[in-house]
């Protein structure tokens, strides 16, 4: 088929199609829809007695920097649905979000290790910890999945890395206020880590999870029964 | 003389009215982009045939993406980062065009019947019925209708590697049942 031929197919077979809603409004709608998931896992799961929280400054810090997390990653995942992108690289801040955690948590295990001794360097065993951030990102991830799907994500590597952290930091922000262990390195073996994995697995299956369908591969020229195909490369 | 932003409004506004069903502006839109798309692919060292195939595609995606653009944003900056998504695609294939070649090579299915010591018909349909329905569909279109392994995977909605790896695997099946 040459150019002019599908040129003319692509006019005969439009649509009027609803023009995708602006990233800001859809990404704050996810917001809030990521919170209420959190507050309802909270509620099946139970939360943990806050009077017992010992750093409790420490606890708020890191409560206050997922709720960053989550939203920048959302704000990136949903900018990044779209060709050309409000922000060029919408997941750099997400990295940086991500890299602070990190930090805040090292930070919080030296000088809690400091205080209180060296047997805090050491993580507590938190395996259900870990299994639950990775059961509770499921249904966040494949929400998400399916919005982002509904658009044409130009970088699906960063699209699924956002989508994941996104997931991966509701989970955890869930599992904050009911895990009662308050050990930093837990928080960096069992809360960071598994983000960190399901980041490193959106990076590494964003193209085979967000590949674009495969182009409707006919158009009936009206009045006719011949089917035309779409280009193939040669 | 037009504009780089001439340019950009007009085809926004093309894009506004081929969003609401207008045919006619859509085609005018679609004609208007296919040289600043060959243009865009031959800039970066791609040749003419391939720069009008990649235009072609580009044509599609923009045709499956149009709800995606935003009226208020430029077109431009949308259109190429869809031309430099299907040039990156086209990239990639290329670097493992070689191994693909090397893998057709390999999985001769037309010389299988005549390698076949008894050379039986029946027997190699035996062996061809043992495959996965999958298989033998891949197989068919590889090399009974000689598409491309491309063409293949976006006939049957799979990606390319799969492809590759269901025929070689049936390949291998085939081998083992026709021992040669």
């Amino acid at each position: 088929m040459n150019t002019a031929e599908l040129i003319a197919n692509l006019s005969t077979d439009l649509k009027p199609v609803r023009v995708a809603h602006r990233p800001l409004r859809t990404a704050l709608l996810t917001f809030v829809v990521y919170c209420a998931f959190a507050a309802t896992t909270l509620a099946v799961l139970g939360a943990r007695e806050m009077t017992t929280v010992r750093f409790p400054h420490f606890w708020l810090g890191e409560v206050a920097i997922l709720v960053v997390l989550l939203a920048t990653s959302i704000y990136s995942a949903i900018t990044l649905r779209y060709p050309a992108a409000e922000h060029s690289h919408p997941w750099r801040p997400v990295i940086a979000v991500l890299s602070a955690w990190g930090v805040y948590l090292l930070a919080g295990m030296i000088t809690i290790a400091t205080k209180h001794g060296i047997h805090e360097l050491i993580p507590v065993d938190g395996i259900s910890c870990a299994g639950s951030v990775f059961a509770l990102c499921l249904i966040p991830a494949a929400t998400l999945l399916v919005v982002i799907k509904r658009g044409y994500p130009t970088a699906p590597a960063w699209t699924t890395f956002s989508i994941m952290i996104a997931a991966g930091s509701v989970a955890v922000l869930g599992i904050e206020f009911h895990c009662t262990y308050e050990n930093a390195a837990h928080h960096l073996s069992y809360h960071l880590g598994p983000v960190l994995l399901l980041a490193a697995a959106g990076l590494a299956w964003g193209r085979r999870a967000l590949k674009h369908a495969p182009p409707k591969t006919s158009f009936t020229t009206p009045g006719s029964s011949d089917t035309l195909q779409a280009p193939t490369r040669s | 003389m037009p504009t780089e932003s001439d340019r950009d409004l007009r085809w926004s506004t093309y894009m506004r009215k081929a969003q609401g069903g207008d045919a006619s502006a859509y085609e005018e839109l679609l004609k208007d982009l296919v040289s600043p798309l060959t243009t865009y692919f031959g800039r970066r060292g791609i040749d003419p045939h391939h720069a009008e195939d990649l235009a072609q595609e580009t044509l599609l995606a923009v045709h499956r993406a149009r709800h995606t653009y935003l009226p208020e944003r430029p077109f431009s900056p949308w259109l190429f980062a869809i031309a430099r998504n299907k040039l990156f695609d086209f990239m990639r294939e290329r670097s493992g065009a070689r191994t693909a070649t090397v893998f057709e090579e390999d999985v001769d299915f037309e010389t299988l019947p005549a390698a076949t010591p008894i050379g039986s018909f029946s027997l190699l349909k035996s062996a061809v019925a043992t495959l996965s329905s999958k298989q033998r569909e891949v197989l068919g279109l590889l090399r009974l209708k000689g598409l491309s392994i491309r063409a293949v995977a976006e006939q049957l909605g799979i990606t390319e590697s799969d492809v590759k790896v269901t025929a070689h695997r049936a390949h291998r099946a085939l081998e083992e049942k026709l021992g040669t």
